[in-house]
């Protein structure tokens, strides 16, 4: 451990000369947050500088280090004033970066074509592949116009759909917060149509514009209600999906024709859920639910006589 | 304060500004911080060129004297050590410190740091704070994704326990053509040596670390390789013909390459790539759907909705 930090230290050290040389006069709180540091680790890092130089180590070779005053000047250490080489690995973070960047800023922009440019001839030089295609689950747009809102306090007039009802609704939102989940953005709001908070999952939007009327939330108390249902599932087969739609780490261990204990959110979205294993898997509980599954799939089936 | 980074930026300084070769002798005499007998000289500083050499530095070694290649120099040219401050405009430093930045939080996010203090101390950046970098694609991004990028440069295969879709894990071994990212989660694709074809992965289905071969420049990437982003059955995209209720099947229709209009129901032809996922979208929506064709596809929904009939009775 002893070890692993003075590795750090020497990549700080050999990073930090060049940053003190372009920024002359640099506050050390500034030094620590730009490293990511703490300011005694700053100091530390430029008492150990101070020894550093050519051979000879008289003042005359010596890295020059001013720093009492809180604000941090450099000089005679032109031998380490260019920034190191990038590693094979944060070339590699960087081109994947650039292909994130082009999706967030899509491919209308006039940054485009240069992150492109950029990107490919990094990539030429490295001999490091960009990926083939970067693609989020919901357009930047969408995003974007959902954070400006916020920061505007506006709300947004939103065509959702409702995936377990089968259902798209126009609703009226006051967009708060971001949150991410098992692969999926939402964002957590208030609902005028159900004069509650709701969270809504991006890629279900299906329009959304912003609206001028301006929704008052300011006596709102967030309701909590746990409407969900326990529910039995016997496993037959396909038990990596059905782990995964579930978010349920027990199956790991689980094997076929194993019981599966679940929260389903609503009954609707357990029966088509289900519906959907193609008969690799079986409610058991509750009946009223196993029933319904039955019926429904009876329903179906008739279209088909 | 530590001796050791001391030591360690002055090897660098030394062997940077020296315009020849210097030997160990003249480094263990000029350098501040080498100290006791020879032997321990020695051995440290051979730790001291390893861990140059592991921050990525690289040191050159050459004979000195062509008739006695005994005595052995060193030095560190500056082309290799530094970043080529004049290949990047101020705009592209901007772009690069952004696509760092992208990683804040994620799993490359120590990575993206070095970055953002090199980029640092290049030059002036351009200001482009109108582009947003939030970006949960970066999220999700496995740890090991640094390592795949590598393998593909390097050519080096790899070995990994794999989650299939009964839950067995087993262990399988790639030689890595591409990667992407789609929908929210990274997939990499490449030659899977036990199925003796090319094959796919999820990142999160990865169980375990990555075993990567030490050898590099295993295999070739085909050219004539496309990394199939569709994850398709079969090669013909082939299109369904489906019966959708009327104000229903909102998902299906926003696919359909052609919508009628009718009374009750409406019809709805659509493209797709893969038969089981189709499958799965038609159940979930039960009887507000009924399959015309093709007849495979029409009977493997009827033959699973008898499943579940049969299941739940």
């Amino acid at each position: 451990m002893v070890n692993k930090l003075a590795d750090n230290q020497v990549a700080r050290l050999l990073d930090l000369v060049p940053y003190l040389t372009l920024n002359q006069g640099v506050a050390l709180e500034k030094i620590a947050l730009d490293f990511n540091i703490s300011k005694s680790d700053v100091l530390n890092d430029l008492n150990t500088l101070w020894m550093c130089g050519l051979p000879g180590y008289t003042p005359l070779e010596l890295i020059d280090l001013s720093f009492e005053t809180g604000f941090v000047w450099i000089r005679n250490a032109e031998v380490l004033s260019n920034p190191r080489k990038l590693t094979n690995s944060e070339v590699g973070a960087i081109i994947v970066g650039l292909s994130i960047l082009r999706e967030i800023i899509g491919p209308d922009s006039s940054h485009n074509k240069l992150v492109e440019d950029l990107s490919s001839r990094l990539s030429i030089k490295s001999e490091i592949i960009a990926p083939t295609v970067v693609k989020a689950e919901v357009s930047a747009s969408l995003r974007e116009m959902i954070y400006s809102a916020m920061k505007n306090n506006e709300s947004l007039k939103i065509s959702y759909h409702s995936f377990s009802r089968d259902e798209i609704s126009i609703r009226d939102i006051i967009p708060l917060s971001f949150s991410y989940e098992a692969n999926h953005e939402y964002v957590y709001s208030f609902c005028q149509l159900s004069q509650d908070f709701r969270v809504f999952r991006l890629d279900r939007i299906v329009e959304a514009d912003v609206n001028q009327k301006f929704l008052d939330i300011s006596n709102r108390q967030e309701k909590t209600s746990d409407s969900s249902i326990d529910v039995s599932i016997r496993v037959l087969a396909n038990l990596r999906k059905i782990a995964e739609t579930f978010n349920n780490n027990d199956l790991l261990n689980a094997q076929s024709g194993n019981q599966l204990q679940i929260k389903a959110f609503n009954s609707e979205w357990i029966v088509r859920t289900i519906s959907s294993f193609q008969g690799t898997a079986a409610v058991t509980q509750p009946l009223e639910i196993r029933n319904l599954i039955a019926n429904r799939a009876q329903n179906a089936l008739n279209l088909y006589l | 304060m530590s001796r050791k980074s001391e030591r360690l930026v002055n090897l660098v300084i030394a062997l940077l500004a020296t315009k020849r070769y210097l030997t160990k002798s003249e480094i263990f005499r000029i350098i501040e911080g080498y100290e006791g007998s020879n032997e321990s000289m020695e051995r440290m500083f051979e730790r001291d060129k390893d861990e140059l050499r592991a921050l990525g530095i690289s040191i050159e070694v050459s004979a000195l004297d062509p008739l006695f290649d005994d005595e052995i120099g060193y030095r560190i040219r500056s082309e290799e050590f530094e970043l080529d401050r004049n290949g990047f405009t101020s705009n592209e430093i901007a772009y690069m410190s952004l696509a760092a930045q992208v990683w804040k939080d994620a799993s490359l996010g120590e990575i993206g740091q070095k970055v953002i203090r090199k980029l640092s101390g290049l030059a002036k950046q351009a200001d482009i704070s109108e582009i947003p970098t939030l970006a949960p694609v970066a999220f999700n991004a496995p740890i090991f994704l640094t390592e795949i990028i590598e393998c593909i440069s390097k050519r080096k295969p790899i070995e990994f326990s794999y989650i299939d879709s009964e839950l067995n894990t087993l262990v399988r071994q790639v030689n890595v053509y591409s990667y992407f990212a789609l929908k929210g989660f990274w997939y990499f694709s490449g030659y899977d040596e036990s199925k003796s074809d090319i094959r796919t992965f999820r990142c999160d289905r990865v169980s375990g670390p990555l075993t990567i071969s030490k050898k590099a420049n295993c295999y070739d990437v085909p050219n004539d390789f496309v990394t199939d982003v569709n994850f398709s059955d079969s090669d013909e995209k082939i299109s369904a013909q489906l019966s959708v209720r009327k104000g229903r099947g909102a998902q299906l229709r926003s696919y359909a390459s052609k919508v009628e209009l009718g009374d009750e129901f409406d019809f709805v032809e659509l493209p797709f790539f893969s038969e089981s996922e189709l499958i799965s979208l038609i159940l979930w929506h039960l009887d507000d759907v009924v399959v015309l064709g093709p007849a495979s596809l029409r009977a493997s929904v009827v033959a699973s909705l008898r499943e579940l009939v049969a299941t739940h009775g």
